[in-house]
């Protein structure tokens, strides 16, 4: 499983121009070399390691969150805990991540992304949402957590955040697998990409997705490359045969691709898949019937 | 309620390697299936302990996964249990889950929840009050069925007097129903024996497998005649694909055997299945309709033998046998760093900072204390030996 995980990224990274990848990874892939000095930060001490994980031990750290690091390529992990005095509860912890590829580091970093979170610019995105703050840059994604949100905390944090990414070398550009996403209508730091089961479909493997909101309408735009074009045609029919079971209502329905389907879903609204060459792509959500046709031509023009 | 199909003789599965050559796993011995029916695919539901809650074989667990659509499925497919948390993806697994009842027009006493989050030493009363609440709105319910804390990880971590106090005030106002523990830690069998002599914790959500924790067994079976009700996770072991691929030839899956495997034993209610997919909930949820079969049984006792003697628990015990103070846990990790993924450089001056009397220095004219020291019969002192030498760089 979880080779086939890391072909969706080789393949998808590879295909769509992720050629930088390896040229922007840190030189000497040292993780404990990001961490800050705590020389200028007065009554603060480490409480607990820094301790690292591999892809061996990850499961031991992460309660269940293991298999999704790994589905996105983790290689290692440096975790550190920070404390304010003698306070047990005045503590940060910070996990370091290296995830072998920007691919993977954007991948993990926006599947945790909150919508609304108050996105900063630490490395080449981040984001803080009450004690929690997270970023990438290069192959390394940062996750850091407060005790709670005293400003003495959260000031850390911040600081921590930008010090480590800062340290990163890499490239501060979103993923060249993000750029058949069209732009008019997508939501700002919605876009994602997604390791394995994109949409709940084990058959598509990876892919990406964003949000587009017209005239106040949302529907989530999603697509993923497969291996050929008759594997692309093979999953399209797992898809459907999928949305058969679980959804309410699915018909034929080929606009904006070469085969296609429709189907109501009672919750996350109506929605369409299409193949398009080697590639799976749909929209669901709120929008309109013309408007999820006129997004989905838009993204598939927009392909490879 | 579904029967219980226990066939096999856990206690010996788990001595595997100890007597490699003579084990001998009731129903393995002939090539027919474990029991008599695996065609019977009915997903069985099994009582919580003493909760009064009815749970599906399978549960869904959601960790990073907020799609509602996907638990809709899995309330269709009959799962009835949903372990989430607060914490995880900042409160939108709970948030899906509140959607994907809705949508699929679920009871909500049809459905059991599992949540909880953190909880440790110090804690604050009001924070956790506040962490509950904050679990209601986005579940959009009146009552969590099981709060638990998670990431339990020793026994001081099991008596933290906020946790109680807290958990009393939210029953009080009707807001939790029933207390529940997570553990998946090296040391999470002294936590589990605490909180049964504490009485005060009525489920635990932990990991389980057939390798990891030979006493497991007798501390579920001893939780169970108490009324802790048990649901797991982490059933695979390691889910090492390196020897899973050679032992899934001829269409097995491993990951559904262990499922089957872990609810052979009837004090386990659940077991929590990541659903990533809707793939995952027809897999699974099949599995736990069918029973355990001879071939699985040895597929997971090839994937015992071979892990055995391999696959370091973290426990400990070998450490506190060692007179000369080694790091046992972190040498072999380096020796890993080394011979398992090439970073040769990076571990030899890992090891070079360790303490010079935490080195391994010592073991070649040690006796080899940490030998018996390893309940897992692994060959600590020859791997520590040859660790030293490979991270200091030494000629045999």
């Amino acid at each position: 499983m979880k080779l086939r995980y890391m072909w969706c990224v080789v393949a998808l990274g590879g295909v769509l121009g992720c050629g930088q990848q390896e040229s922007s990874k840190p030189a000497d892939r040292e993780l404990e070399a990001l961490l800050p000095e705590l020389s200028s930060r007065a009554q603060w001490s480490i409480a607990e390691g820094p301790t690292s994980h591999t892809p061996d031990n990850l499961w031991e750290y992460l309660d269940g969150g293991a298999p999704q690091y790994l589905a996105y390529g983790f290689e290692k992990m440096i975790h550190i805990r920070y404390q304010l005095g003698d306070d047990p509860l005045a503590s940060i912890a910070a996990d370091v991540y290296d995830m072998g590829s920007e691919l993977g580091a954007f991948g993990i970093y926006s599947s945790i992304r909150p919508p609304t979170a108050a996105i900063r610019s630490w490395g080449a995105e981040g984001y803080r949402s009450g004690a929690v703050a997270a970023g990438w840059k290069g192959t390394v994604f940062v996750h850091v957590a407060a005790d709670d949100d005293r400003p003495e905390l959260i000031e850390m944090l911040e600081g921590l955040m930008s010090e480590i990414l800062d340290r990163v070398v890499g490239s501060d550009s979103p993923p060249p697998v993000l750029r058949p996403l069209p732009p008019d209508g997508l939501v700002p730091h919605s876009e994602r990409y997604v390791a394995a089961d994109l949409h709940g479909h084990a058959a598509l493997g990876g892919g990406v997705l964003a949000i587009y909101e017209i005239d106040g309408r949302r529907s989530e735009l999603f697509f993923s490359e497969l291996e050929s074009e008759t594997a692309a045609a093979a999953a399209l029919t797992t898809v459907r045969s999928e949305r058969e079971r679980w959804t309410e209502e699915v018909m034929d329905h080929a606009a904006a691709g070469e085969a296609g389907f429709r189907f109501e879903d009672p919750g996350a609204g109506s929605g369409l898949v299409v193949r398009s060459g080697r590639y799976v792509a749909g929209v669901q959500g709120d929008l309109p019937l013309a408007a999820q046709e006129a997004l989905l031509a838009s993204l598939t023009a927009r392909l490879p | 309620m579904a029967s219980l199909r226990k066939s096999v003789d856990r206690r010996t599965f788990l001595k595997l390697g100890a007597a490699a050559s003579g084990m001998a796993v009731a129903g393995c011995e002939s090539s027919e299936p474990v029991a008599s029916s695996p065609q019977t695919f009915e997903l069985g539901y099994r009582p919580l302990g003493g909760t009064g809650l009815r749970v599906s074989e399978i549960a869904f667990g959601s960790h990073h996964i907020d799609r509602p659509d996907l638990m809709r499925a899995a309330l269709d497919a009959g799962i009835n249990a949903f372990c989430t948390s607060g914490p995880y993806l900042d409160g939108r697994e709970e948030e899906a889950l509140a959607e994907g009842m809705a949508t699929a027009g679920s009871r909500r006493e049809d459905v059991v929840i599992l949540t909880g989050t953190v909880v440790r030493p110090g804690a604050s009363t009001t924070k956790l009050l506040a962490e509950i609440d904050a679990s209601l709105r986005r579940l959009q319910t009146d009552y969590i069925d099981v709060y638990y804390t998670g990431e339990v990880r020793t026994v001081e971590d099991v008596r933290v007097d906020a946790l109680y106090e807290a958990f009393d005030i939210a029953r009080q106002a009707g807001k939790v129903r029933h207390l529940g523990l997570t553990s998946h830690a090296g040391g999470m069998q002294d936590c589990l024996n605490a909180a049964i002599e504490d009485e005060q914790i009525e489920v635990f959500f932990i990991k389980y497998d057939f390798v990891s924790y030979p006493d497991l067994d007798e501390i579920l079976s001893r939780a169970a005649q108490q009324g802790i009700g048990t649901m797991v996770f982490k059933t695979n072991a390691g889910n090492r694909q390196r020897e899973i691929e050679d032992l899934e030839a001829g269409g097995l899956s491993f990951p559904q055997a262990t499922v089957k495997w872990a609810l052979t034993n009837p004090a386990v209610a659940s077991v929590a299945i990541s659903m990533s997919s809707f793939d995952t909930i027809r897999q699974f949820t099949a599995a736990a309709g069918a029973a355990l079969t001879a071939p699985e049984v040895a597929m997971l006792r090839r994937y015992a033998e071979e892990m055995y003697d391999k696959y370091c628990r973290f426990c400990g015990e070998c450490e506190q046998h060692c007179p000369h103070g080694v790091a046992v846990a972190d040498v072999n990790r380096f020796a890993m760093y080394f011979s398992g993924y090439g970073r040769e450089k990076q571990a030899m001056r890992f090891y070079r900072a360790l303490p010079a009397k935490r080195s391994a220095a010592a073991c070649e004219a040690c006796v080899g204390h940490c030998d018996s020291g390893c309940p897992f019969g692994r060959r600590v002192q020859t791997e520590l030996v040859a660790a030293h030498r490979q991270l200091s760089f030494l000629e045999a």
